[in-house]
């Protein structure tokens, strides 16, 4: 009998959106002309570019230095020739710079073996440094892995969070399913680099068994124990799940990973290969067949979308990750970066837009915040210029987005907090 | 058709199905049956206090909005207090009470306190304590005169009650209570099918009551189409609960400690489910009482509203200030909204909230 864990206060259930079964992972097509960007987080430096125009890059060829405290490594995705550079705005909507590579020549790294390292000599430092130079990133973030490793020295537990992204679709569980032994072999290295001594995975308990994992992690050795979570929005987020597993929020002491970023990892360190696929699920009632793709990086959203089958409606927005939280687009043709994750294609009756009206004072948003806060006296005080009287609760909002999501007048109260804690941060600075 | 103008794209992008504006169409869908019924059993009385109720709304609100914004709109929350306000209303009341009551309630207590969503006093109940002040002899109308032997009650007869009504020898059971042969023909099936198995037995004048046979108001006929009404309401988590549940449980508990009843003692003596199906306790509950906008937002706010709103229903029913005290204690509890809310502020609040 497993123990079903999960927060305490408010949540939502998106069980009537949520898709159980566990899409397939198939390989996408290669891009023509692969547009790769430079900078995958807001607060990230900049990387220096070191190839020019006109060039010829192999596959896997270093285009951009790491310069800053928190920049990875950019390295070419397919085998080509530099077109240009340009900027581009990112869905988290800041701009970055970008290289545009034309598809030519032979690849190689694809199709050969991969070899194998004998990686449990590795010390601490070299496995950082492999993380930095194979340009490994944290894909729900798209902080340095090697960063978070080296700040986590204090931290007890890794905890894989299988939930990750898991609003309507648990893509991270298929990917988890599919690369067992790679993520648990890179928790083994990530543990080597550090002083943590226990790896968590934090499942769904409705995903179904766990006898692979378990039979993988038992063979690695790993110091490992399963929790089950159950689905309710937003169990991922590291307060809800902190308080799942210890009753507090600052409870736990914990790396939090995902197993996409894993099996890069996995494979940065035991066969040299730098990051260059990113996995995309696409969903939504507005794409023909929802499918889980492995895609080389700076591929454009509208291949992957015509390699599902193209559009069977018209889609009222195309959201990008969390459609609770991230951004959507408008151009398709956008690059998959390492922070793409997933697409959703939403229909209108998908996401119910509707014309925002005055608050009715429901409540619904009091009910739903899974941090005890009042989003309703939140906003009125926003609202009325007073944001610093409330300035403690915006600190303690994670930004999930479930007083939103319930809000029977379509208040984007999200998009409010948000831009508060950013004015009340530049206010600071 | 007119083009619909979409909110600038921000997260989320997926959202809970229900809008505000739905719910407020929901809740006039579910009036929809308690007004043909109180049509049916009070004729065109009660079919005129409706219209001119819904057409002072509507008038009022597009004025007020006019006024206001320069824009003319009218939102469907003004004509659900319309209906609210015609759901108090006896149906014999001149023309000119159900309309005042309703422009005041609209222009006064809606719109110069800030239009929809931020007036803190209910509208509805406001305009219904109007015309209760104003205009008192039309709206006292006692249930004791409306018995069903009354005269007062044949006048007001249409002729399809008293086609249901008819050949129904009206008899006097205990307490002097009169009931039809509706009430019993279906309490007797009731207390043969179901109540002997349970070593039961119900006592004849609840279904006249469910029915509304013998009621002052137009929203006390319809009790049972109230009760569907609210099923619905709940069905579709568009009702506040805790507030209706907290007041029906305390007015429970009174009634039975306190004895008497709603409106005569002889009438109600000690009995709770009497006292729930008459006198449009459940209307108050779960129509009036339960106004998000003028209700606490926090759910220990809502249960001690609802206790407020019970207690004092029950004061004002029992030492007989007003038939419909609801309206006074709606007010009262309105009054105490901004006091509960700061008091259920959880304590990160506590600072802003004392300030």
């Amino acid at each position: 009998m497993k123990h079903i864990r999960s927060f305490k206060h408010g949540g939502i259930s998106l069980s009537g959106q949520t898709g159980r079964e566990l899409p397939e992972i198939s390989n996408a097509f290669l891009p023509n002309h692969a547009l790769v960007a430079l900078r995958e987080h807001e607060f990230e430096a900049e990387t220096e570019i070191i190839v020019h125009e006109g060039q010829e890059v192999c596959e896997g060829q270093l285009l951009a230095k790491a310069l800053g405290r928190n920049a990875v490594n950019v390295h070419a995705p397919v085998p080509g020739i530099i077109r240009k550079q340009l900027s581009v705005q990112s869905t988290n909507g800041f701009v970055s710079r970008a290289i545009v590579i034309s598809l030519v020549g032979k690849f190689n790294l694809a199709g050969y073996p991969a070899e194998n390292k004998f990686w449990r000599t590795l010390n601490r430092n070299e496995i950082l440094y492999i993380l930095q130079d194979r340009g490994i990133i944290r894909t729900a973030t798209g902080q340095a892995l090697h960063r978070l490793v080296a700040d986590h020295q204090q931290a007890a537990s890794l905890l894989v969070n299988v939930l990750d992204m898991e609003v309507f679709s648990g893509f991270e569980a298929s990917i988890l399913n599919q690369y067992t032994a790679e993520v648990v072999k890179a928790c083994a290295m990530l543990l080597q680099a550090s002083t943590m001594t226990e790896v968590i995975f934090a499942v769904n308990a409705q995903a179904g068994d766990c006898r692979r994992l378990h039979a993988e992690a038992q063979a690695n050795k790993l110091p490992y124990r399963i929790e089950y979570f159950s689905p309710r929005y937003p169990h991922f987020f590291p307060n809800q799940v902190a308080e799942a597993l210890t009753g507090h929020k600052s409870g736990l002491s914990a790396l939090f990973v995902e197993p996409s970023t894993l099996v890069a990892t996995y494979q940065a360190i035991n066969s040299n290969i730098p990051y260059l696929n990113q996995f995309v699920f696409l969903g939504g009632n507005a794409l023909k067949q929802p499918s889980l793709l492995k895609v080389r990086l700076g591929t454009p959203i509208g291949k992957l979308i015509e390699e599902c089958g193209g559009f069977v409606g018209t889609p009222d927005t195309i959201a990008v990750n969390n459609p609770l939280v991230n951004g959507y687009i408008e151009d398709l043709d956008m690059p998959v970066t390492k922070t793409t994750r997933a697409l959703w294609l939403l229909t209108r009756p998908e996401t119910r837009q509707s014309q925002q009206e005055v608050c009715m004072r429901c409540g619904n948003c009091i009910k739903a915040c899974p941090e005890r806060l009042n989003p309703y006296f939140m906003n009125t005080f926003i609202m009325a210029g007073q944001a610093s009287l409330v300035t403690a609760q915006l600190e303690r909002c994670s930004g999930c987005a479930a007083c939103s999501y319930v809000c029977s007048s379509r208040i984007p109260l999200s998009v409010h907090f948000k831009q508060q804690q950013k004015a009340g941060a530049t206010h600071e600075n | 058709m007119k083009t619909e103008v979409l909110p600038e794209k921000v997260p989320p992008h997926v959202h809970r199905s229900q809008t505000s504006l739905q719910t407020i169409r929901v809740c006039l869908l579910t009036l929809l049956p308690a007004a043909v019924w109180s049509v049916l059993l009070f004729g065109w009385p009660a079919a005129q206090v409706w219209l001119i109720s819904i057409l002072a709304a509507a008038v009022t609100e597009v004025a007020a909005n006019y006024a206001l914004t320069r824009r003319f709109k009218l939102h469907e929350s003004a004509i659900l207090t319309g209906c609210l306000i015609a759901l108090a209303m006896p149906p014999e009341v001149p023309w000119y009470v159900p309309a005042m009551a309703t422009v005041f309630a609209l222009a006064v207590v809606k719109h110069f306190f800030g239009g929809t969503g931020a007036n803190w006093m209910n509208p509805a109940m406001a305009g219904v304590a109007f015309a209760f002040l104003n205009w008192p002899a039309f709206m006292l109308v006692n249930l004791n005169q409306l018995g069903l032997t009354s005269s007062g009650f044949a006048t007001r007869a249409t002729p399809f009650l008293q086609n249901i009504l008819a050949n129904s020898s009206v008899v006097a059971s205990a307490g002097g209570l009169s009931v039809s042969s509706i009430d019993r023909l279906v309490t007797g099936f009731l207390n043969d099918g179901l109540f002997n198995l349970l070593n039961a037995k119900l006592p004849e004048g609840y279904i006249d009551s469910l029915l509304g046979f013998n009621a002052a108001s137009i929203g006390g006929s319809g009790t049972l189409f109230i009760i569907i009404g609210s099923i619905i309401m709940i069905a579709r988590r568009s009702v506040k609960l805790e507030i209706p549940l907290a007041m029906l449980l305390v007015y429970g508990l009174l009634m039975r400690l306190i004895g008497a009843g709603l409106v005569d003692v002889f009438l109600l003596d000690n009995n709770i489910l009497l006292g729930l199906t008459s006198g449009g306790l459940l209307l108050t509950g779960f129509y009036y009482a339960t106004d998000p906008v003028t209700s606490p937002v926090r759910r220990s706010g809502m249960i001690l509203y609802g206790l407020i709103i019970g207690g004092l229903f029950f004061v004002f029913a029992r030492w007989k200030t007003y038939i419909e005290g609801a309206a006074f204690a709606i007010i009262i509890a309105n009054t105490l909204v901004s006091t509960i809310d700061r008091l259920a502020m959880p304590s990160v609040f506590k600072k802003v909230g004392n300030r």
